[in-house]
């Protein structure tokens, strides 16, 4: 009897503790499959290497990650970028609302890839001009025909990116992600910028104790409007133009903004699209 | 010729110039005197000969400065410097005392009877200056203008007692003005950027233009200390003086004052006059490159050319003190009343504010990172 109560209790235990587990976890991996290849651009030994990190990523920043390639995006989709609209709709269907999933898929049908993103953690930690870093990153990697090294080099992007602060400023902060109270890093940066101003104001006082130079101009004996010039040519000799990239155009300064997007399900998206 | 003195005609008191009647005055009896009726210059007792040079044998004896060494003499009895070597002895005209004073030294008075002595023989030849700006600022208001200067964040309170004060002296300062005629060279490549945009890209178009600049610009009366043992610096620092006020030397303003001849030859103090006006005529010339986004200098070169030179006593209150093994010297133009100088740091008031500063600087930057800040983000 004894023996009996003691296993029930134990099995009690592990029940409990396995609860707790799933409860704890319950952001963590809802999309069974990391890498769905079919196209098959990866070799088995690079889909296990990239699931590995991924699942690494997945664990460490509580999130979802999806690398998809298809030969044959469905032919329903009317986008320019069907790359775009499987993605979006593959993590829609996997996934729900408030659930933070990135990705990438790669369309050999049409050559095209997407970059996608959703849930307001992905949104505060990829504004647009670093979704603009982790698409100039891989792609030149998928023109040359590389797909293992694009995948790799998008999931230590995200490993990056997400190893720091959050740094986009409009998106909708679902459950207030504003971490408000001290920190380290928050009492050193105040202490450090209190330094930097004390000195500056202390040496600004200090410079009224030091009011003797010696002079090495002489303005006061020289009129500026007496000056004659005897040359005075601007010639033009050539022109040239620059161009840079725009970040986007709901983009601005600073930590940046994140452009979204509907799917086709009604739920917020962010991403890069294009050819390759 | 006589060390000159200057006695009051009505008390035989002593006179000095008073800066702010811009006469002489007797101390005592306040009677005013223009310049006129002492004036020395003027009525010239020295002889000169066909070409104007003052004959050496003229002078009298008594009236030649003596090595104070050779008499036995270690200090100057006056507020002059203390190099043994450079120490001469005169006899004053009002007591008989003898005055032991820097060898440079035009002007100073006697310790005994207080009487201000120019000493003539100092004045000859070469070392007469052709010019001089009277004092304008009387010694009164040094006092008041010292104190309020001197009363910086971290003044040490000892430095700012009386004592100190006392030692505020003033002296005609021995300066060389330069005329110079500059001529300056520039070549620049500017840029002018324009600003375009479509869907995708912000472009700048370039527009590259070959600038060139020559100019002439004419500078007047470059100031140039010629004391070696006044510091360029004081002197630079109380700058400018307005050379308007120039007027004829003549050696009735000195009564009252400390004055030198120069130290510095006209050649060795050219340099410094140059090296200023070559830099400012750079910075003339390059604004006159103006309307581009980015201008890079690609060569410049300028020239001094000197038109003329003249050798002037200008006014200078100045004060030599010590705090803590240290030398300050404060210097104020004796005609526009403009002070400056190194105020010594007491380090106790500064670790103070320092240290006030940073608690409640520190205090508002950590409260700013910690919540403040999230809120715009």
């Amino acid at each position: 009897m004894k023996n009996l109560l003691s296993s029930k209790f134990k099995y009690l235990l592990i029940s409990v503790f396995m609860c707790f587990i799933l409860c704890f976890n319950s952001n963590a991996s809802v999309i069974n499959e990391i890498i769905v290849d079919d196209a098959n651009l990866f070799t088995e030994s690079e889909i296990q290497t990239l699931e590995s990190k991924a699942l690494e990523l997945e664990s460490e920043h509580n999130i979802d990650v999806v690398i998809l390639t298809t030969n044959n995006s469905p032919i329903n989709y009317s986008t320019d970028n069907k790359a775009r609209s499987y993605i979006e709709d593959y993590v829609d269907a996997r996934t729900q609302d408030g659930d933070n999933v990135i990705g990438i898929c790669v369309d050999m049908g049409e050559r095209s890839y997407a970059l996608d993103l959703t849930g307001n953690k992905m949104f505060s930690y990829f504004p647009d001009n670093k979704q603009i870093k982790i698409e100039d990153d891989f792609v030149p990697y998928l023109s040359d025909g590389n797909y293992y090294s694009a995948a790799y080099v998008f999931l230590s992007d995200v490993d990056s990116i997400m190893s720091k602060s959050p740094t986009s400023t409009n998106y909708s902060v679902g459950g207030s992600t504003t971490d408000f109270g001290l920190s380290f890093s928050h009492i050193l940066f105040g202490l450090f910028g209190g330094l930097f101003v004390t000195v500056l104001m202390t040496m600004t006082k200090l410079s009224q104790h030091k009011e003797k130079e010696v002079k090495k101009e002489a303005h006061f004996y020289a009129n500026p409007s007496d000056l004659v010039l005897t040359t005075n040519s601007d010639v033009f000799v050539r022109k040239y133009t620059t161009k840079t990239r725009k970040q986007s155009s709901s983009s601005s300064g600073g930590g940046g903004r994140t452009s979204t997007n509907r799917s086709s399900s009604g739920r917020s998206h962010s991403g890069r699209s294009g050819r390759f | 010729m006589a060390n000159q003195v200057y006695k009051c005609k009505v008390c035989g008191g002593d006179l000095a110039w008073d800066p702010a009647i811009q006469k002489l005055k007797c101390r005592f009896c306040d009677e005013e005197y223009d310049l006129s009726a002492y004036s020395v210059i003027e009525n010239t007792e020295i002889d000169k000969d066909s070409d104007g040079v003052i004959q050496e044998s003229e002078l009298e004896e008594k009236d030649k400065g003596k090595l104070a060494e050779e008499l036995g003499y270690t200090e100057a009895t006056d507020d002059s410097y203390n190099d043994v070597k450079d120490l001469r002895v005169y006899k004053c005209q009002n007591c008989g005392a003898e005055i032991v004073t820097d060898k440079a030294t035009v002007a100073t008075h006697c310790v005994y009877c207080n009487n201000p002595v120019v000493l003539t023989e100092q004045l000859v030849e070469d070392f007469q200056p052709e010019y001089l700006i009277p004092f304008r600022i009387e010694r009164s208001k040094i006092t008041e203008m010292y104190i309020n200067y001197i009363k910086k964040p971290f003044t040490p309170d000892s430095f700012l007692s009386e004592s100190h004060i006392s030692l505020i002296k003033g002296v005609y300062v021995p300066f060389w003005l330069y005329d110079l005629e500059l001529t300056g060279t520039m070549k620049a490549e500017c840029d002018n950027i324009t600003h375009s945009s479509d869907s995708n890209y912000n472009y700048s178009h370039h527009h590259i233009y070959d600038v060139n600049r020559v100019g002439k610009l004419d500078f007047k009366s470059i100031p140039v200390d010629a004391s070696l043992k006044i510091p360029d610096d004081a002197m630079d620092s109380i700058e400018p003086f307005n050379m308007k006020d120039l007027v004829k030397f003549d050696t009735t303003y000195l009564a009252g004052y400390l004055a030198e001849r120069f130290t510095v030859s006209e050649e060795d103090s050219f340099d410094r006059a140059k090296s200023r006006s070559l830099n400012t005529m750079i910075d003339v010339l390059r604004k006159t490159i103006k309307g581009y986004s980015s201008v890079s200098i690609k060569s410049k070169s300028a020239n001094a050319l000197k038109k003329d030179s003249k050798y002037v006593m200008l006014p200078v209150y100045i004060l030599f003190t010590n705090y803590e093994g240290e030398e300050y010297i404060f210097a104020v133009n004796g005609q526009t009343g403009k002070i400056r100088g190194n105020v010594p740091v007491d380090k106790s008031k500064l670790l103070k504010y320092f240290i006030s500063r940073f608690l409640v600087s520190g205090s508002l930057g950590v409260l700013f990172f910690s919540f403040i800040l999230p809120i715009f983000l």
